[in-house]
C-alpha cells in the first residue's frame, strides 16, 4: 500500500510539475491548474511542486540567459574601455616578452624608466635573457657584454641560458 | 587544375569569411580545426572581430600566394628545359621576396589600436610569422626613443613620483653614456 501511494505521490508531482512548467510558460491566469482525480493530497504535492525545481529552474534559466546576454555585451564594451591603460599594459605578458625579445639594451632600459608597469616588464628575466643570448651568442662581442655590467651587478645574471657566462661580479 | 578547398570563418560579431585552405591553416588553430574535421558551417572564431579577422586574412591570402607561387615558380624552373623559363621564374621569385617584404612593411603602419588588436589576433590564431612582424613592430616603435617619447607614442602614464624617478634615472644612467 506504501508502495501504491508513493506511486501516486511521484505521479502527482510529476503533473503538477508539468502544469507548473505549462503554466509558467503561457504566463496568463486563464490556464488555471487542473488536477486529476487521482490526486489525494494535491495541496501537500503542490507545496512541494513550488519548490519541486521546476518553476525555479525556469526562473534559473531565464535569469542565465539575462546573464549572458550581460555578459557578451560587457565582452563587448571591454575593449574600448580599457580602464586607460596603454596598450603596452595591456598585453598578455608572454606577448610583451616576445616584443621585448626585439630590443637593446638602452631601449629596455628606456622603456623601464617610462612607468612602474613597464618597469616591471622591462625587468622581466626573459626579455634580459633573449638579450644576453644575443650578446654572448651572436655578434654584440665583449664590449656590449661589459656596457651591461650594472644590470647584471643587479642581479641579472643568467647562466642558464645555455652560453658561456662570464659573469665576472 | 582543380579550384582551392575553401573553409568558412566566422568572427565573434558573425562575419562570415570565405577563404581558401591554404591562407586559414597559416593559423595553426585553424589547422588544428579543420584536422580535427571541426569545419561544419563554418569555423567560428569568438576571439577574433571581423575587422581583425579580415587584417589578418589579409595577411594569410598575401603570403600564402607567394609561397604557392615560389613552389609553381620552383617547380616550373626545375621541369622546363630551356634556359629563357627558368631565368623568368627566377625573377618573378625574387620579385615576389622584394615584394612580400615590401608588404609586411606597409601591413604593420597602423595606429596602436589596430596593432595591438592584430597581435591578440596573431597569438590567439597562433600564425607566427605574424605574430613575429608585429612584435618587431613594437620594438621598431620603442627603439632610438627616450622614456619620454616612448610613453607619448604608447599613451602611457607616468606613475613614478619625481623621487622615485630620480632614483630610476640614476640606476639607468649607465645605458646613456
Amino acid at each position: 500500500m506504501d508502495g501504491a501511494r508513493a506511486l501516486i505521490a511521484a505521479g502527482a508531482t510529476a503533473v503538477c510539475c508539468l502544469v507548473c512548467a505549462f503554466w509558467a510558460f503561457r504566463t496568463s491566469s486563464s490556464s488555471s491548474p487542473s488536477f486529476s482525480k487521482k490526486q489525494q493530497s494535491p495541496s501537500l504535492n503542490c507545496s512541494g511542486c513550488a519548490s519541486c525545481g521546476c518553476c525555479a529552474a525556469k526562473s534559473a534559466n531565464g535569469e542565465m540567459a539575462v546573464g549572458g546576454d550581460n555578459k557578451k555585451k560587457g565582452q563587448e564594451s571591454a575593449p574600448p574601455e580599457g580602464g586607460g591603460a596603454s596598450m603596452m599594459e595591456q598585453l598578455v605578458p608572454e606577448i610583451t616578452t616576445h616584443a621585448l625579445s626585439y630590443l637593446d639594451y638602452t631601449s629596455l632600459c628606456r622603456l623601464s624608466m617610462t612607468n612602474s608597469a613597464m618597469r616591471r616588464a622591462a625587468n622581466d628575466d626573459g626579455a634580459w635573457k633573449a638579450l644576453y643570448h644575443k650578446i654572448q651568442c651572436g655578434d654584440g662581442g665583449l664590449g656590449l657584454a661589459v656596457q651591461l655590467g650594472p644590470r647584471w651587478r643587479a642581479g641579472h645574471c643568467f647562466p642558464d641560458t645555455g652560453c658561456p657566462c662570464s659573469c665576472p661580479w | 587544375m582543380a579550384s582551392p578547398a575553401m573553409v568558412t570563418l566566422i568572427s565573434s560579431d558573425d562575419a562570415r569569411f570565405e577563404v581558401t585552405e591554404a591562407a586559414a591553416t597559416m593559423s595553426q588553430t585553424i589547422r588544428h580545426m579543420i584536422e580535427d574535421g571541426c569545419t561544419d558551417g563554418g569555423i567560428p572564431l569568438p576571439n577574433v572581430p571581423a575587422r581583425t579577422l579580415a587584417k589578418v586574412l589579409e595577411y594569410c591570402n598575401k603570403h600564402a600566394a607567394a609561397t604557392a607561387a615560389e613552389s609553381s615558380a620552383a617547380g616550373g624552373a626545375a621541369a622546363g628545359s630551356d634556359s629563357g623559363s627558368s631565368s623568368s621564374a627566377d625573377s618573378a621569385g625574387k620579385d615576389d621576396g622584394v615584394d612580400l617584404a615590401s608588404f609586411d612593411k606597409a601591413f604593420v603602419e597602423v595606429d596602436t589600436d589596430t596593432l595591438y588588436d592584430l597581435l591578440l589576433a596573431a597569438n590567439y590564431l597562433d600564425v607566427k610569422t605574424l605574430l613575429d612582424l608585429c612584435c618587431q613592430k613594437v620594438a621598431d616603435m620603442i627603439r632610438g626613443k627616450t622614456p619620454e617619447q616612448i610613453r607619448q607614442t604608447f599613451g602611457i602614464k607616468n606613475d613614478f613620483s619625481p623621487e622615485e624617478e630620480e632614483k630610476i634615472r640614476k640606476e639607468n644612467q649607465w645605458a646613456f653614456e
